[in-house]
């Protein structure tokens, strides 16, 4: 394992009139490394991914890319960690295909010929070259969260974190996802990912992260963990992957 | 979800290739000549648009259908002013005279908000969204006090998000439906019953939509719009300009 991406020391976040947040976390992300972020809902997955990505500000504690504070260099927290959100339809800004994964090159202040250059390259990827011109409306599940993920890859961040990258998709969808997200760590790209169902992906993840009432409860090895994930309202797997099992 | 009447179709015609920027300046210079032409320029520039609509895979009937409730508001702007112009009395409906004055005006006003629709069909199904939003920009830009990078992306949002408010609002009625909420006669209380949850639902879905925005990096200090040349612009401007003037003057 090189240099840490990202450290994050005591980090406490905490939402007023609730009992939700996450509190005194400490965790390094490496990379190359696929790391799963499981735990039932409201154990605080979502709130530690914002951090990543400098969307929430720390109560206390601070979270370091390349060891500068995000929540002073936002643009870098940005530029190092793209994040793909649960929701794909709210996530999808441009009228057409190409012109969404432009989005976000567009932001960073790219020349044209760059801009063009990624997406093209982000559309090979994501197998979304022959869909370049459609409306975002007019796509299946799978296909807007493929194209929420180019949005993301477009950007060239050294860390992809997907939120629930399943939820709402039906079966062809979670294979055809599934065979990017597997694309993507053969090209040696980091990803975090916050998953119910460990079950389809704990075969690719080298590094599983168990969150109970928003404190690390387990980080280990996915196979030292497959026991212990359902006392944490994580279902036990039956299987590696999906992907193997395909 | 379907496609909204106005989405961009590419195709290689020459109004597809021009520079958007040309594109909104005729679209500009048409529109306002609508506002004094008369019947017939009127049904000349209506027949013209249709053909090239018809080019861009539009044909008049599909276009007619896409339009079916502005058509419906159009008929309702037509029988109002039938009813509300003095004149020679055509027919009484109603103890209420329908003229011919109010017949003759309210078919023009119709005609020449019809023509201005199907500008800008034209204008939209042959333009990239994104080209729209360059060219708004570009135009903007002179104003002063108009942040015009802002305003753009507030358009392409515009344009991005109606389908999907139009989608919730179907969803909430349906479900709505399901629990018997038609056997509710008072238009009021329907009213309110949709348009809290739909804008409980439209609050949240922006909520989120700024959250993804701001981690994909939005800044006004974007990447400025690309617009790519046919050559084929000026001729473009100047046949509009003719238009416009034959639109005015006869």
């Amino acid at each position: 394992m090189g240099n840490p991406i990202i450290e994050i020391n005591h980090l406490t976040h905490t939402y007023p009139g609730s009992r939700a947040g996450i509190f005194h976390v400490n965790l390094t992300v490496s990379r190359g490394e696929f790391i799963i972020l499981a735990g039932k809902n409201g154990s605080g997955k979502t709130t530690l991914l914002r951090h990543l990505n400098a969307l929430l500000s720390p109560d206390s504690g601070e979270v370091l890319v390349h060891g500068k504070d995000a929540a002073k260099k936002p643009t870098l927290a940005r530029r190092t960690t793209g994040m793909v959100f649960q929701d794909a339809d709210t996530q999808i800004v441009g009228e057409t295909v190409y012109d969404d994964i432009a989005f976000g090159p567009e932001n960073l202040g790219l020349p044209r010929s760059d801009i063009h250059r990624r997406v093209s390259a982000a559309l090979e990827t994501l197998g979304l070259a022959g869909l370049k011109e459609r409306t975002p409306a007019t796509l299946s599940g799978g296909e807007k969260r493929r194209l929420a993920i180019a949005g993301v890859i477009a950007m060239d961040p050294e860390i992809i974190v997907l939120d629930e990258p399943f939820s709402n998709l039906d079966y062809p969808g979670v294979l055809d996802l599934l065979a990017c997200i597997e694309a993507l760590q053969r090209d040696g790209q980091t990803i975090i990912m916050a998953i119910h169902d460990i079950e389809k992906v704990i075969g690719l993840a080298t590094r599983m992260i168990i969150m109970d009432q928003g404190r690390i409860a387990h980080d280990d090895k996915p196979e030292n963990l497959t026991e212990t994930v359902a006392a944490f309202g994580v279902r036990k797997p039956e299987q590696r992957s999906l992907v193997q099992w395909e | 979800m379907g496609v909204t009447p106005f989405a961009y179709t590419p195709s290689t015609t020459s109004i597809q290739r021009a520079d958007a920027r040309c594109k909104l300046f005729c679209l500009s210079v048409l529109s306002i000549a609508t506002l004094s032409a008369g019947f017939i320029p009127l049904a000349v520039l209506i027949a013209l648009l249709f053909g090239l609509l018809t080019l861009e895979q539009k044909s008049p009937g599909r276009v007619l259908l896409e339009l079916k409730y502005f058509c419906l508001l159009l008929f309702f702007v037509l029988a109002a002013r039938a009813v509300t112009t003095p004149g020679d009395p055509v027919v009484v409906f109603l103890n209420t005279d329908v003229t011919r004055q109010g017949l003759l005006d309210g078919t023009l006003i119709c005609l020449r908000f019809f023509a201005v629709m199907l500008l800008g069909m034209l204008f939209t199904c042959t333009t990239r969204p994104s080209l729209v939003k360059g060219a708004v920009e570009w135009f903007l830009r002179p104003v002063p006090l108009i942040p015009e990078k802002r305003a753009a992306v507030m358009i392409t949002l515009f344009l991005r998000f109606l389908p999907l408010v139009l989608k919730q609002a179907h969803e909430i009625r349906q479900a709505q439906q399901a629990r018997c909420s038609d056997l509710k006669k008072n238009p009021v209380t329907r009213a309110v019953n949709l348009a809290v949850p739909l804008l409980k639902k439209t609050f949240t879905a922006a909520d989120r939509l700024a959250i993804a925005m701001a981690s994909r990096s939005y800044s006004e200090q974007r990447t400025d719009p690309e617009f790519s040349r046919s050559g084929q612009e000026k001729k473009i401007c100047c046949t509009a300009l003719f238009l416009a003037g034959l639109l005015v003057v006869m």
